[in-house]
């Protein structure tokens, strides 16, 4: 392809990334109760985020997300 | 070695710590792999072996029933030394045998099914530093179990696929390039079904399943949802630890069934099949805190949510310890962390 056509031709559109506060997200799961008592732990990425700052977080595209409830000794 | 024992119209020798040759005085001969040494092996056992067979080889054929599934072997009266083996039921499957592989696979059928859960009980119980002890147990209790490995051997020659209904489960088991592979159908909607749909996702349509669990699928001795605990199981889980874990990268290694973790506090290891989750080879005893109702959801880049198996879900708590154990809370988490810690490991052996 000519280096005209290239610039004639517009660039490839980037698709936006949708991003949502991970609060938002857990409730739209109906999880955040859930969360708030500390009947389950969030991992974003392997870390875990506290339950402060729950409703700071973004949750990306092409982030991981677990929740998993909080283990003991036995 | 060398010892010969007859018993009846068979010669039995040693072929091996683990296997029997058995040869009748017709020249037909059968060798009994065992999963555990055969030092412990009992007479009776061998006069039990050896009643069955000739039994079978007068009659030409028998019957048997495990769990749901019914099986019949007959000889071929067109084809000489040829036999038919059918599956019918939970198990569905026909195959042609040589005389050797059926009456292997006889015995393995009239074969209480106990004994395999005894021998399961035994290896989740059994801590690694009395593997010594375990073996010499199930030498007494289990001498009889024949081995399931080389029973798969059989099926890999003979076999192309079988399908399988348990219940809600319906599956195709199938061998290619000397592998089994499972091909989930349908799981319905407990634990099976809940690692199907991540499964899915991760396009993983034919998930591989060890040798010793195919032979007890094909057996009726298994049902399909024992593929959690297998090789599918940790396939599935790997992939899902390195896309959660994706920061921690350098840091897991995956051995086998295991996933290895080396930091300040020594080497971790996880069993993707169980869960079994050790620091320093010392067993850390580690439990949900809350009802069976929360196993855990997984949101994957692009994927979407998934409910996590309870398998899957203790795997991935354990492995947050493992790599960031600075930020455990429990009080008996974090005592039995320090009491591992203290162990030094040298091979085998431990230094307390």
């Amino acid at each position: 392809m000519s280096r005209l056509m290239t610039m004639l031709l517009s660039p490839p559109r980037e698709a936006k990334t949708k991003e949502i506060r991970l609060i938002d997200l857990l409730e739209e799961l109906g999880l955040a109760g859930d969360v708030r008592e500390g009947k389950l732990i969030v991992l974003l990425n392997g870390r875990a985020v506290a339950k402060k700052k729950l409703g700071k977080v973004v949750v990306g595209e092409k982030d991981t997300l677990a929740l998993l409830r909080p283990v003991m000794g036995g | 070695m060398g010892a010969e024992l007859r018993v009846g119209n068979w010669t039995v020798m040693l072929d091996g710590p683990k296997t029997l040759r058995l040869v009748r005085h017709d020249g037909i001969e059968v060798i009994l792999p065992h999963k555990v040494s055969i030092r412990n092996l009992r007479i009776g056992q061998l006069m039990d072996y050896v009643a069955e067979l000739d039994e079978l080889i007068e009659k030409g054929s028998m019957t048997a029933k495990k769990g749901t599934t019914k099986f019949k072997l007959k000889r071929k009266t067109k084809k000489p030394g040829i036999w038919f083996l059918m599956a019918r039921g939970g198990v569905n499957y026909d195959i042609e045998l040589a005389t050797s592989e059926a009456l292997l696979i006889a015995l393995k059928l009239q074969e209480s099914s106990i004994e395999d859960i005894t021998l399961k009980e035994f290896e989740w119980r059994t801590p690694v530093m009395f593997r010594g002890i375990r073996e010499a147990l199930l030498g007494v209790f289990s001498a009889s179990a024949l081995s399931e490995v080389a029973i798969a051997q059989v099926f890999k020659d003979r076999l192309d696929r079988a399908y399988i209904r348990h219940g809600a489960a319906r599956a195709e088991l199938l061998v290619e390039d000397k592998h089994f592979y499972i091909v989930l159908e349908g799981a319905g909607k407990g634990e099976l079904g809940l690692f199907k749909k991540l499964a899915d996702a991760l396009r993983l349509d034919k998930l591989p399943v060890s040798d010793s669990l195919a032979a007890r699928l094909l057996l009726g001795s298994a049902r399909v949802p024992d593929i959690l605990e297998d090789k599918a199981g940790v396939l599935v889980r790997k992939r899902i630890l390195k896309e959660l874990f994706k920061e921690h990268k350098g840091e897991m290694k995956f051995k086998g069934k295991h996933l290895v973790v080396g930091n300040k506090y020594g080497t971790w290891r996880i069993n993707l099949k169980t869960g079994e989750f050790r620091l320093n080879e010392y067993l850390l005893c580690i439990m949900p805190a809350y009802p069976f109702k929360f196993r855990g959801y997984i949101r994957l880049p692009r994927l979407g949510t998934f409910k996590l198996d309870s398998r899957t879900a203790r795997v991935l708590a354990v492995a947050h310890i493992a790599l960031r154990p600075d930020e455990v809370k429990d009080k008996s988490i974090k005592e039995q962390i320090r009491t591992a810690r203290k162990r030094l490991v040298i091979g085998d052996f431990f230094i307390i």
